[in-house]
């Protein structure tokens, strides 16, 4: 028993019912003036739309193409062409590293040596008040004693 | 060379053989430009999408695996760079179909008494045909388009589309229902 008709329309203009289905369907159809007309337009729609006038490429599809490829194939190595530009570039910054390094070591070590005075006299003072701690404490206990 | 099937084709262009791929490319890109076409409604833009299409094909040749036919491949390739543009278009812009369909002249109402008025009868039958079919949900005019424009097996398009054969059946008549009602509206039947 079918319920609805219309969910067979495409299975019957395809011709992929089953021989009982395909006469109760047939039989429907016939008895049913409308669901004709509905079938026919809907077979009449299928054939409009695989004879819409069909588009070709342009004449220049495949000349574009083959540019798209080429271009596609220079974006992938791309870093290697930035890599030739940057070498002279990476070249120079190394070698100025290299010279701003020494000119730094230099500078420190001869901040070093300058320090080493300002260094010894910090450490003469701690001896001085060291000194003077001793000799205040010697007092201190030269006045206690007495 | 030209007697070769697809899949042949693609194996040969993966193993380094650029003449099966400009094979290819001719036996496809007719077909699918009025595949992309259809979703896009725009000669230069579906030309480009073909163009990726077919940069994807000679890009990811090796993607191809020997499981699936060949069409229903690169008819993915070109349905999804379709629908993938239709739906930026969709996000940039907000348009009538009336707008996209129908210029002045093509709104007036005609005489069909003589061949200019027959050929401006046609010309209003194809732009309905055009109008239902774009105001179709995407996955009904999908299935339309390949099934009844391109004309592809529903084995075909149950690939393409990845659903069961039973529901691509019942799809495709749910949408040939709504086109039908569409063009009836339109009294053009």
């Amino acid at each position: 028993m079918i319920n609805n008709y219309d969910d067979l329309i495409s299975r019957y203009i395809e011709d992929d019912l089953n021989k009982d289905e395909t006469a109760s369907f047939e039989k429907y159809m016939n008895s049913n003036k409308e669901f004709l007309k509905k079938v026919n337009d809907i077979k009449n729609n299928i054939s409009l739309y695989q004879n819409l006038p069909k588009i070709d490429t342009s004449k220049d599809f495949l000349t574009n193409l083959d540019s798209k490829i080429n271009n596609n194939h220079e974006n992938q190595f791309w870093w290697i062409s930035d890599f030739k530009t940057a070498i002279p570039f990476v070249f120079s910054f190394i070698i100025l590293f290299f010279i701003a390094v020494n000119y730094g070591t230099k500078d420190s070590d001869y901040l070093a040596t300058q320090s080493k005075p300002e260094q010894n006299l910090i450490d003469t003072k701690i001896d001085s008040l060291k000194n003077e701690d001793f000799e205040i404490t010697r007092v201190n206990s030269t006045k206690s004693t007495k | 060379m030209i007697d070769k099937t697809d899949e042949e084709l693609i194996k040969d262009f993966q193993e380094g053989d650029i003449t099966s791929y400009n094979h290819l490319v001719f036996r496809y890109k007719d077909k699918l430009l009025n595949y992309i076409y259809q979703f896009v409604h725009d000669i230069d833009l579906a030309e480009d999408l073909l163009q990726d299409t077919f940069l994807k094909l000679y890009t990811h040749k090796n993607s191809y695996k020997n499981i699936a036919k060949f069409s229903t491949w690169i008819y993915t390739i070109a349905g999804n760079f379709a629908k993938t543009e239709l739906r930026k278009t969709k996000r940039r812009k907000t348009y009538s179909n009336s707008e996209l369909i129908y210029s002045e002249d093509e709104l007036v109402v005609p005489d069909f008494s003589n061949e200019a008025d027959k050929e401006i009868l046609n010309k209003s039958l194809k732009n309905d045909l055009k109008d239902c079919l774009t105001k179709l949900p995407l996955d009904f005019r999908t299935i339309i388009i390949l099934r009844d424009i391109q004309e592809l097996s529903y084995d075909e398009i149950s690939i393409i589309i990845e659903l069961p054969l039973g529901t691509v059946k019942s799809r495709i008549n749910r949408a040939r229902l709504k086109l039908y009602e569409c063009l009836n509206s339109k009294k053009v039947l």
